[in-house]
This record gives structure tokens, sequence and C-alpha cells, in this order.
């Protein structure tokens, strides 16, 4: 008797429990705005992490090919060197973004690269000067703008290129009384890519007065 | 099997996105300069097209009605996240001629007007051929719009030179106005197509 009892109050007990829970997941689910938000919530978390897991997967590529792009714009622009190191550049035009030291084969300073920033027609130019140890523009590489195709993106074909090639003192385009010629319909764009020839030259000669001058000594 | 191949059409053809419904017209417009640009473009939204098709398909009885738009956006940008993750790996240089509109393939009207009208509706297979064909479909006129401007504005077809040396392209097709005015003509052109063809076929009918 005491057995069935016992047996008959636990599952009563377990049956309150039950009720208890139903109603708790019924106003939980029933309710219109918890759900809908578990269920967004839901979505953006799986979507989240498929993405880390894709980005996990692309991103040594991804930084692979991104210092494979500013290694080609360095060697484009100083064909003498053979390795580039990074350095830092010290009060300098705030144009310039990065230094580079090109060495050649022998480990010999052979030029240096300058990574300037001037302002274009539709933005920012990012642009790599090579600038050889004689203090001449060996080659400027545009590695990234959002110039108008046509026109201002022409700057990146060799007919304009070639004209800083040799230079040593800052160029100015015809417009403003220089030698380079400016591409037409594109004034702004040429001027803008003048002045990171001149800002590159500008950060460079310091250093290499600095290296001719230890020489001489 | 039939009616896959007629969905497949569909959005090539007689709802082809951008030339029919005129949606997604601001890629339409910005990255026709070039034909490479217009087939980066086109397959990037195919693949998205496709993926959020087939997965928003699969979900379409999970997703409560109050967020569908949210969660539809939600699964895109996941997509293109993917995409531009895969772009900026292997075709760095694609991923910089496209600059800005490839995030913005989240916000592009066609992807989420197929996510609306067809693959919340739809079974995943024939929502995945809908993706196909209206991908493709955009992918196809993108291309004619570039080649016209990228040709007459360029002389080059894919970056090929056509003419030699001394042509001069007309440099207004590559710019703005040019893809105004050849979008307007082509659209135009396949507008007066659509009409012959209806016209001879409700002729035969009767």
């Amino acid at each position: 008797m005491s057995n069935s009892f016992s047996v008959d109050s636990v599952k009563d007990i377990i049956k309150k429990i039950g009720c208890t829970m139903k109603k708790g997941v019924d106003f939980c689910m029933g309710n219109s705005v918890l759900k809908p938000g578990i269920v967004l919530g839901i979505i953006a978390l799986s979507v989240g992490l498929l993405l880390s897991v894709a980005n996990f997967f692309t991103k040594d590529t991804i930084a692979a090919a991104k210092a494979k792009e500013i290694t080609n714009a360095l060697t484009q622009v100083l064909p003498a060197a053979q390795a580039f190191e990074e350095m830092a550049p010290e009060g300098v035009d705030a144009m310039v973004t990065t230094l580079y030291v090109g060495k050649d084969a022998s480990g010999e300073t052979a030029g240096y690269c300058v990574q300037v920033q001037p302002s274009g027609y539709g933005g920012s130019i990012v642009m790599m000067v090579g600038i050889a140890k004689d203090g001449s523009v060996q080659g400027v590489s545009i590695t990234e703008s959002s110039e108008t195709p046509g026109l201002g993106a022409l700057a990146n074909e060799d007919k304009f290129k070639k004209q800083y090639n040799g230079r040593t003192e800052p160029a100015q385009v015809n417009k403003d009384g220089g030698d380079i010629e400016a591409i037409s319909g594109a004034t702004i764009t040429s001027r803008a890519v003048t002045n990171g020839v001149n800002a590159a030259l500008e950060t460079v000669r310091p250093l290499l007065e600095e290296a001719g001058g230890a020489a001489g000594e | 099997m039939n009616k896959k191949l007629s969905i497949l059409i569909n959005g090539l053809i007689r709802e082809n996105p951008s030339l029919v419904l005129l949606l997604g017209m601001c890629p339409t417009l910005a990255v026709t300069t070039s034909v490479n640009n217009a087939i980066g473009m086109g397959l990037a939204a195919t693949f998205v097209l496709i993926g959020s098709n087939v997965v928003i398909s699969l979900l379409k009885k999970c997703i409560p009605d109050k967020i569908r738009i949210a969660a539809y956006i939600v699964i895109i940008a996941g997509f293109v996240t993917l995409v531009q993750m895969l772009l900026e790996a292997y075709v760095p240089a694609l991923n910089k001629s496209l600059g800005v509109f490839i995030p913005l393939i989240v916000v592009n009207c066609i992807i989420l007007a197929r996510a609306e009208s067809f693959a919340s509706k739809n079974t995943v297979l024939d929502s995945m051929m809908d993706g196909v064909g209206m991908g493709l479909g955009f992918t196809a006129s993108l291309i004619l719009v570039a080649s016209v401007r990228e040709i007459l504005g360029n002389g080059s077809f894919c970056g090929i030179p056509l003419f030699g040396e001394g042509f001069q392209g007309a440099t207004i097709m590559i710019l703005p106005p040019g893809g105004f005015l050849t979008l307007g003509i082509v659209i135009a052109v396949v507008g007066v197509v659509r009409k012959a063809i209806s016209a001879r076929k409700a002729g035969k009918e009767i």
C-alpha cells in the first residue's frame, strides 16, 4: 500500500514539474519577441562561426598575396636591388607612409623605395617611388588609386611614369611651369603623382647625404 | 526537368534582372568600364545569389516572418564576406579593381528580391536554378554593357587592344555618362526585341 502511494505521489510531482516547464517554454516560444530574437541570434552566430573558419583558412594566403604585391612594386621601381628591408621613416613628409632600403646581391645599399600617398582627384593615390643611391628616380609605380578610368588612371601608364626616371631634383607639371607633361584632362592626378615623387626625393636626400658623408670621411 | 530549365531561362532572358526587371542598376553602371570587371562582378554576384538562395530556401520554415529581411541580410552578408576573402586571397587584382562594389553586393536588390520572391517560396533545387539563371543573366547583361563601353571608350576587349596604337577612344564612354547612355540604349533595344517576339508569338497563336 505504502509503495503504491509513494509511486503516485512521485508521478504527481513529475506531472507538476512538467506542467511548470511547459508553461515556461510556452511563455518563451509563444512570445513574439523572444522567438524571432533567438532564431536571428542562432543564424547570426552560425554565419559568424562559418566566416571565422573561412578567415582561418584564407588569412595566410591574403597576407602572402599582399606581401607579394609590395615586393613586386619594390622590384619594379628599383630593379637593382635584390632584397628589401623596411626602415622607420624619421621626420619626413606626412605623405610618406613606408620607407624601404633596397640591398643588392652583395648586401650593399642599392637605393631606397618610398611609399607615398598623395591625394589625387578621387582620393589617395598609393604609389611606390624607387630612388637609386646616386639620388635619381629609378621608377614609379601606382599600387592603389581611385582615379577616373581613361583619364587619371592613365598615370600608371609607362608613357607618363617614365618622365620621372633619372630625375634628382623635384619636378613640376608643365601647367605649373615645370617640364612634366601632365595627362590631358587629369592635371590634378598628374600634380599629385609629381608631389608624391618630390616628397620621396626629399625623404631620401638626407639619407643619401649621410651615407655619402660617411664614405667621404 | 523541363521546369528547372525554364527557371534557368527565366532568369537569363525573360526576367533578366538588370535589363528587364531593372534591378541592380548601381553595379551595372559602375563596374562596366571594362569587360574583365563585368565578368568578375557578375560571377561574384552569381556565387552569392546561388548560396543565399539555397540557404534561405533551406531555412524558409525556420525563419519567422517578422525577422525575415534581417535574417536574409545576415545570410547574404555572410556570403559576400566569404567572396571578398576568396577574391582577396586568390585574385587580389580583381578585388582591387572592383573595390567597394564587392561589399555592396550585400545591398544589391537582385539578391534580396530573389530571396524574398523566389527562394522563400520554392524548393531548394528550384531556388538553386533560379540563382544560377539570375546570376548568369546579370553577368551576361554586365558583359553586354561593358563590351560596348570598353570597345568604344578604350578600343579594347577584355584588355586586349583591338584597333592598334593610333586609336583614340571616346573617353566619355568609360566615364559615368557613357554608362547611362549605353545602359539606356541596351535596355531600349532589349525592349524592342522582346516586344517583337511577343507580337510574333501572339500572331502565331491566332
